[in-house]
């Protein structure tokens, strides 16, 4: 559904190119939940946000469901690392956004087809247990429930390709756990594709169907890992289960490779002691 | 106690800030009343309290006050309104566009700092004497101002929110209306804010040249008979209308801009 082939990106840094990304080839299909998993700084974001046709790739080709990507789409549906609700508009007119826009109106459709989108806002916000916050601004949100209406906003229209960039990244502990379980909860129930960004080796595994492991920068792909867990499977409890942790000891070896020259900062660290003693 | 006055960036209660705004109007008040009284004072140059008093009830019980206010908040109000109905647009796409802020930016940058009171020879010339030269005068202190103004405010809504409204599916067009606009919106009416506190600095210049009434004109009229007192009075009104519309757009911006944060309200 997802094909991404030979992807590049090189950043100008004053004159100087920097070799940032690529090339990535990547194939996801329907239903999907595929965690890029990479050291900061890797271009898994870059990679990400050139899906979503907010930055140009300087080489290969995206294209979804057999259409080559130019620009951002409704069919792409983003939740970014910052809160980007808009602070003008309630919970819910925030989630209604895309159904006012011109490109989302199918004039084709009957009344009661738009009014099943409208119905779809409402759903969405019980689901996401956004009920009581419903007439609220922004401002008054914590960051967990921010987020919480940004991927209601990004789901609303029932995006083909859902994208995550480190959503759950400036949150604490215990609010990321819960929006990570809300998270398998709506794949179970929307079944949306998503291409999820992380730093997070617990979280790739808890909430992915399949893992994509970048380098360092310039970043490719190392490692390309199924997760075998059943949506049944995924609960809190997972995370002790032998398997979770064979996983994430596998997945921070392949990471640590990644890094390149882990064995020249471990020699130097041993030569550091060696000098202090 | 002391250190509630003098910690930094810490809010005051609501009472010790009141408190602290009458005590500058006190202060100034009995400044006013050491000089006027100090022995040697001339009363014609700082006229004492039960002067200005006179002073005030004479002004306040002749019908010529308020047709200067009327005539003044005409000049003031129309020619402001003018620039804002085409300042804001104008502001909107410079914010928007490079292409359009390319073009007319630097054009606009070098207007805003011709003075104003230099264009009144100009505007005489084309327009004469009459209300369209004083209201073509407020328009040009206070478009090019606005305009820019207005175009820094759009420039300042964060790209991330055009962004989220890319990929949710918003048009050029509709970005523009419904987020950078949307988003700016309590910035552009704080601009309108400050700006029509200027245009009333203008109207006074532009009433000093050539005008059979309003507040600017009377003032220098004033000055030619020496009427030191009224020319007080003129100026306590024309500060106290100036702080009354300040106040009347804050609370409308508080009101309207709940959503914001407490920058602009």
């Amino acid at each position: 559904m997802l094909s991404i082939q030979n992807l590049e990106k090189t950043f100008d840094a004053r004159g100087k190119p920097v070799h940032a990304l690529g090339p990535v080839s990547l194939e996801v299909t329907k239903g999907e939940f595929v965690s890029l998993l990479g050291p900061s700084g890797c271009g898994k974001s870059t990679a990400l946000y050139i899906v979503a046709g907010l930055e140009q790739a300087t080489g290969g080709v995206v294209s979804l469901a057999a259409k080559p990507v130019a620009g951002p789409g409704p069919e792409r549906g983003m939740v970014f690392q910052h809160y980007t609700l808009f602070p003008w508009l309630t919970v819910l007119e925030n989630i209604r956004f895309s159904l006012q826009l011109v490109r989302n109106q199918d004039y084709t459709a009957v009344p009661c087809t738009l009014l099943n989108r409208c119905a779809r806002a409402e759903q969405l916000l019980e689901l996401l247990g956004l009920e009581p916050f419903a007439h609220r601004h922004p401002r008054e949100l914590s960051g967990g429930m921010k987020q919480r209406v940004a991927i209601a906003r990004a789901l609303v229209n029932q995006p083909k390709l859902l994208l995550m960039d480190e959503p759950f990244g400036a949150l604490d502990a215990q609010t990321r756990e819960e929006l990570q379980e809300l998270m398998i909860l709506l794949h179970r129930h929307e079944r949306t594709t998503t291409l999820f960004v992380t730093h997070d080796i617990e979280e790739s595994i808890f909430l992915s169907t399949r893992i994509v492991v970048f380098s360092g920068r310039p970043g490719t792909v190392v490692a390309d890992v199924p997760v075998p867990f059943t949506p049944e499977e995924r609960t809190p409890a997972l995370k002790f289960d032998p398997r979770f942790v064979a996983m994430k000891s596998d997945l921070s070896r392949w990471l640590r490779h990644s890094h390149g020259n882990i064995e020249r900062r471990q020699e130097l660290l041993t030569r550091l002691v060696a000098g202090s003693s | 106690m002391l250190h509630l006055l003098t910690a930094v960036r810490t809010p005051l209660s609501r009472k010790l800030h009141l408190g602290l705004a009458c005590l500058g109007f006190v202060l100034c008040v009995t400044a006013y009343g050491w000089l006027s009284t100090r022995p040697g004072n001339n009363p014609t140059f700082i006229p004492p309290f039960e002067r200005l008093a006179e002073a005030a009830r004479t002004i306040f019980s002749s019908r010529e006050i308020w047709t200067d206010v009327q005539a003044s908040f005409a000049r003031v109000t129309g020619g402001f309104l003018i620039a804002a109905i085409l300042g804001v647009p104008f502001g909107l796409f410079i914010g928007s566009f490079r292409s359009i802020e390319a073009l007319t930016q630097p054009v606009f940058e070098f207007l805003r700092y011709v003075p104003v009171p230099a264009l009144i020879p100009l505007i005489m010339i084309f327009l004469g004497i009459d209300e369209g030269a004083k209201v073509a005068l407020i328009f040009a202190g206070t478009f090019f101002q606005i305009a820019l103004m207005v175009a820094d405010e759009v420039r300042r809504v964060p790209h991330e929110l055009v962004q989220a409204a890319q990929t949710l599916g918003a048009r050029r067009d509709e970005i523009v209306m419904f987020v950078l606009f949307k988003g700016a919106l309590p910035g552009i009416f704080d601009t309108l804010r400050l700006c029509n506190g200027w245009a009333w600095t203008y109207v006074v210049v532009a009433e000093l040249v050539a005008a059979t009434e309003g507040l600017g004109f009377r003032t220098l009229r004033f000055y030619r008979f020496i009427q030191t007192p009224n020319i007080f009075i003129y100026l306590l009104v024309l500060g106290a209308i100036g702080l009354v519309l300040d106040l009347c757009f804050r609370a409308f911006n508080a009101r309207v801009f709940r959503w914001a944060d407490a920058t602009h309200r």
